[in-house]
């Protein structure tokens, strides 16, 4: 995650008066140069006011904030000077990075297998054997807890819905496996838009991908 | 003759799966399929089709789970109206299997779910130009209802009409 701050900023002399604001006024808890909290009093011009309720507080206070670089007037010089939220202080940049692997590859490294894949899946529940036994298995795991979905363009739109020689939850559709024990589970899809999916199978905790399902599998529902 | 046991599966059975693949109704089913008051067999079998498709005798037993589960929380019998209405309120839309028809009044369609009790649903009026037996006495369909202003009966809405489309009652 990236994140943007206009910081503080530095000036070799100070700037005009007119960036200092007159303090709200009102029942004044506390005054800061870039924060007023209180209750009532005005809201002036190039401030805003916002509830401490809604910030998540258990509170009736309100928070007055300058908007830009201005700041209330609570002593201090402006050479060196924060100011309020400004866009930079609001705005949080998230970049997502996505490696694109190769399917190959990422199908057979993991610690998880499956077999019994469809050529094209033809009815809305499916079964396939999966098993605790690929490689890169942890040197003490016995056991695993997975959690298979099906997955068509990023999007989820199935998951399993019975597991056969396996404890399965179907609160959180996650099913525990033990090595060298194959488990077999039913899938429900449950978008029948989808041209095709793919079978994934994640660990729960870290959403970590153990198994990818080589190909795209087909959808042709025949009712 | 039957004696309530489903004849096992043959080689013309697998062929007819192998070939036409999620197209074949698995009919023998329709018995395992815990039948409550009033339930259409044509019902019984087109979500024994949509579930149970299949030779794969895990995926029949789930799907005989799904529509065990369908019919229960879906099927609206006719003394569960009120509870029906309830289960929209409450979750803001729900998915039931009801006979709909359709009147115009004025210049305006309304659809009437009739175990669901309510003569004034709102439905678009495309569903009414794809089905046009929903103005000839109605057909039984699976519906998705949304509660719009709850408690004013005038204000569920139909929005989805896919299902038992060709199949009038």
């Amino acid at each position: 995650m990236l994140t943007a701050d206009h910081g503080h900023l530095f000036f070799p002399s100070d700037r005009d008066e007119s960036m200092r604001i007159d303090a709200p006024g009102g029942d004044e808890v506390d005054l800061h140069r870039r924060c007023w909290i209180g209750r009532g009093g005005a809201t002036p011009a190039g401030c805003v006011r916002v509830t401490a309720a809604a910030l998540g507080y258990d509170s009736d206070l309100d928070f007055v904030f300058p908007v830009g670089t201005g700041i209330f007037k609570a002593g201090g010089d402006l050479a060196f000077h924060h100011g309020g939220p400004s866009l930079q202080e609001l705005v949080i940049p998230v970049v997502t990075v996505r490696m694109k692997a190769r399917e190959r590859e990422r199908s057979t490294l993991g610690p998880v297998t499956a077999a019994g894949l469809l050529d094209a899946v033809t009815n809305r529940i499916f079964s396939v054997t999966i098993q605790l036994d690929g490689k890169n298995l942890s040197l003490f795991s016995n056991e695993l807890v997975v959690r298979p979905l099906l997955i068509s363009a990023g999007r989820q739109i199935g998951g399993v819905g019975m597991a056969i020689d396996g404890d399965f939850d179907r609160a959180t559709g996650c099913v525990k496996l033990q090595a060298g024990k194959p488990v077999t589970v039913a899938f429900l899809l449950s978008d029948e838009t989808a041209p095709s999916l793919r079978i994934v199978i994640q660990d729960p905790t870290t959403d970590a991908e153990l198994y990818r399902s080589p190909n795209d599998i087909p959808v042709r529902l025949g009712v | 003759m039957s004696n309530g046991t489903p004849p096992a599966r043959d080689a013309l059975d697998n062929k007819a799966n192998q070939l036409f693949a999620g197209k074949v109704v698995r009919k023998d089913l329709v018995r395992k399929v815990k039948v409550g008051a009033n339930v259409p067999v044509f019902v019984l079998e087109f979500l024994l089709g949509k579930y149970c498709a299949s030779s794969d005798e895990v995926a029949i037993q789930m799907g005989l789970q799904v529509v065990n589960d369908t019919l229960a929380n879906n099927y609206i019998r006719p003394d569960e109206s009120a509870k029906a209405q309830s289960k929209v309120k409450e979750s803001g839309k729900y998915s039931f299997i009801d006979k709909v028809k359709v009147r115009l009044i004025d210049s305006d369609y309304w659809a009437e779910g009739v175990n669901f009790n309510n003569k004034f649903l709102h439905i678009p009026s495309q569903y009414v130009r794809d089905y046009e037996r929903l103005l000839m006495g109605g057909v039984l369909v699976q519906v998705l209802l949304a509660g719009l202003a709850l408690g004013m009966r005038h204000h569920m809405r139909c929005e989805k009409l896919p299902e038992f489309s060709t199949r009038g009652i």
